[in-house]
């Protein structure tokens, strides 16, 4: 779940840009070459992907639905560095022309969502793909979303604890009122979906798209 | 044909809505942000209808859910009614960034604003034209799904396909990112 | 078989469809013809019950075709066995990790027996056994299209809506596929398409849309709309062709053929 505008102060959302800025210029570069020609097509290429992807709604009981994410994909295909970029950039096109918002926690929901969870998905899967590459995916998928959310929802429990009168949400409430629909049904869906799809994508070469 | 903003005052415009948006997210006083918020409303008047719905259904639902939760959740835990005056200070400043942000971005040319950086308005560009077709697909294969079952998709229905169209989406992705790169090296970029 | 009555559909504040009403009875083979953008993929997405008019009503078999009559499990069941529809897009309907899991996809949703044999029965009519093993979205634009087709016919529908059946195969492929449906029987059939030299090929019915165009502009044998250079002319499908050769000059209807 991505962090709102106006819930976060720039103690926090100013460090998350200092942080994510020269990490996306350096993973820009370490693996989409120096050459515009490759780069720009590449990343715009794989970022729309990520969009597209997240635009596939999943009905859920209840009569609700959540979308898939898609990111861990990127991780265990390319690299979890290539997912940050995309994953960064998908944040700042839905924030300018689909009015998504965001603008303030760029930086936050980049380095939980596009960075922490896809890197965690990616060593689960290191870790395990040598017992079961099922299982492994099916973990990473899982594990990733979990690690995301559960970075927006620390970095919101230390907004709280930072400044109460600022962000009068508490931890409790914000850690249950994500990491509940993410164990029960956001993580699952994505880690079906990452086990769908890398199943069939390991066959074919997509890996010779980045560098 | 109606003329596109000035790139000039465009950039102007963004530069002053992402200091305003920062300066916004960083007060909880109410009676700065209730003078922010008339601020907002005055000043992007023209469409606040408009601007005030898309705010309504983007900002508020979350934010209210969490804040009654939390007000609620407080109460049991303290035994006494939290002070109100911050979950309404959270509320109108989500509410006051959004609409500051959709109301500028309703009045600039992104494009044009940020010419002075080709690299990343070409990268917009290229993002920008492949979401259109990508989308287009990963939304038609819902269709297809639901056009070739006979019971209603479930969830893991859904996912399932959702992977199978995946291939369709590298490929396609992989395809449109050799046409732009030979693209642009044509055209001597 | 289906009707529809005074149908209009809007998108996005756009009118697409306006106040159209035919019914195609068992058997019929019908061409929705028209140029882009003038709501036949719209309509066919209508007739299989993937969008629903803004305004008016669409039958199938006498009964409503809605949102609540596809929520009920057996009109669904019954409706999706005996209907479907071929996108014009196909990658929007290959999501199996092979061409005989698409191909036995329908077979397995409805529970029909010999899946095995069906499959490869299938495969053979369009020419796509060689590759069986193979995942959909590696293959080339026409083996989707091919393998698309076998997918849907293997369950045995009774009404068939083709958008733009022909697109992205050779000359070739397109022949056999027009000879393959052309001797189908008991098959209703609704093809869209723009190309007028293949119309015929399709059907023996046409109906004729035309962006901004309120009801049909032409609903009747097709020999006889393609007699009609006036209304071609106006529905955007042909036009008047002027030449040149050294001091003269004439001007002549023409057709185009190619996608």
């Amino acid at each position: 779940m991505h962090v709102p505008d106006g819930f976060l102060s720039p103690a926090i959302t100013l460090p998350a840009y200092a942080i994510s800025a020269p990490l996306w210029a350096w993973a820009a570069k370490k693996h989409f070459g120096h050459a515009a020609t490759e780069a720009l097509p590449v990343i715009g290429s794989l970022t729309a992907l990520s969009f597209a992807i997240q635009t596939i709604m999943i009905p859920v009981p209840g009569g609700t639905s959540t979308h898939l994410v898609g990111v861990t994909l990127l991780a265990l295909l390319f690299h979890p560095l290539v997912a940050f970029v995309c994953e960064s950039l998908t944040l700042l096109v839905q924030a300018l022309f689909f009015g998504a918002g965001g603008i303030t926690v760029l930086g936050v929901n980049a380095l939980a969502m596009g960075l922490l969870g896809p890197l965690a998905g990616w060593l689960v899967h290191r870790a395990l793909r040598g017992f079961s590459e099922r299982w492994a995916t099916l973990l990473a998928g899982y594990a990733a979303m979990q690690v995301s959310t559960l970075a927006v929802a620390l970095t919101l429990g230390l907004q709280h604890r930072l400044a109460p009168g600022y962000f009068p949400m508490p931890i409790e409430v914000t850690f249950t009122g994500m990491m509940v629909p993410t164990l029960t049904i956001a993580g699952p869906v994505e880690a079906l979906y990452t086990v769908f799809a890398l199943s069939l994508l390991r066959k074919a070469q997509f890996r010779g798209i980045v560098a | 044909m109606a003329s596109s903003p000035d790139p000039r005052y465009s950039r102007v415009l963004l530069a002053v809505c992402v200091v305003a948006v920062f300066a916004v997210s960083g007060t909880s006083d109410l009676r700065v942000l209730g003078v922010a918020a008339a601020a907002a409303a005055l000043a992007f008047r023209r469409g606040i209808a408009r601007t005030t719905r898309r705010v309504l259904r983007s900002a508020v639902p979350v934010t209210s859910v969490l804040c009654v939760a939390s007000w609620g959740w407080l109460w049991l835990v303290t035994a006494r009614p939290p002070a109100t005056e911050p979950f309404l200070a959270v509320g109108l400043r989500t509410v006051v960034i959004a609409f500051v942000t959709f109301a500028v971005l309703e009045r600039v040319d992104l494009f044009r604003a940020l010419a002075p950086w080709p690299t990343l308005t070409r990268l917009l560009v290229v993002t920008l034209a492949q979401i259109h077709a990508l989308r287009l697909l990963a939304t038609e294969s819902l269709l297809g799904l639901r056009s070739r079952m006979p019971r209603k998709p479930g969830a893991v229905d859904v996912v399932r396909g959702a992977g199978g169209v995946s291939g369709a989406l590298f490929t396609l992705c992989a395809r449109n990112a050799r046409d732009v790169s030979d693209a642009m090296r044509s055209r001597g970029f | 078989m289906i009707a529809v009555e005074n149908v209009t559909v809007e998108v996005g504040g756009r009118v697409v469809l306006e106040d159209l009403s035919f019914s195609i009875e068992r058997g019929e083979r019908v061409v929705l013809l028209g140029v882009n953008g003038c709501g036949k993929t719209t309509l066919l997405k209508l007739l299989d019950g993937l969008a629903f008019p803004t305004c008016g009503k669409i039958r199938y078999a006498g009964e409503p075709l809605d949102a609540k009559a596809l929520d009920g499990a057996a009109f669904r069941r019954r409706f999706r066995s005996e209907v479907a529809l071929l996108f014009q897009n196909v990658d929007a309907m290959l999501f199996n990790p092979s061409v005989a899991d698409e191909i036995a996809f329908g077979l397995r949703q409805l529970g029909l027996p010999d899946v095995d044999a069906c499959v490869a029965r299938w495969a053979e009519a369009f020419g796509v056994t060689g590759f069986v093993e193979r995942a959909p979205f590696e293959l080339s634009g026409g083996e989707k299209k091919r393998v698309a087709l076998a997918s849907i016919f293997a369950v045995g529908p009774k009404l068939l809506l083709l958008d733009e059946v022909t697109a992205n195969l050779d000359p070739a492929c397109s022949a056999r596929l027009l000879d393959f449906l052309a001797g189908l029987t008991d098959v209703t059939v609704v093809a869209s398409t723009h190309n007028l030299t293949i119309a015929e090929e399709l059907g023996s019915r046409a109906i004729l849309l035309a962006p901004g165009q309120r009801g049909v502009l032409f609903d009747g044998p097709i020999v006889e709309l393609l007699g009609d250079e006036r209304l071609l002319v106006a529905s955007g499908l042909a036009h008047r062709h002027v030449h040149r050769h050294g001091r003269s000059q004439h001007a002549h209807f023409h057709v185009h053929a190619a996608e």
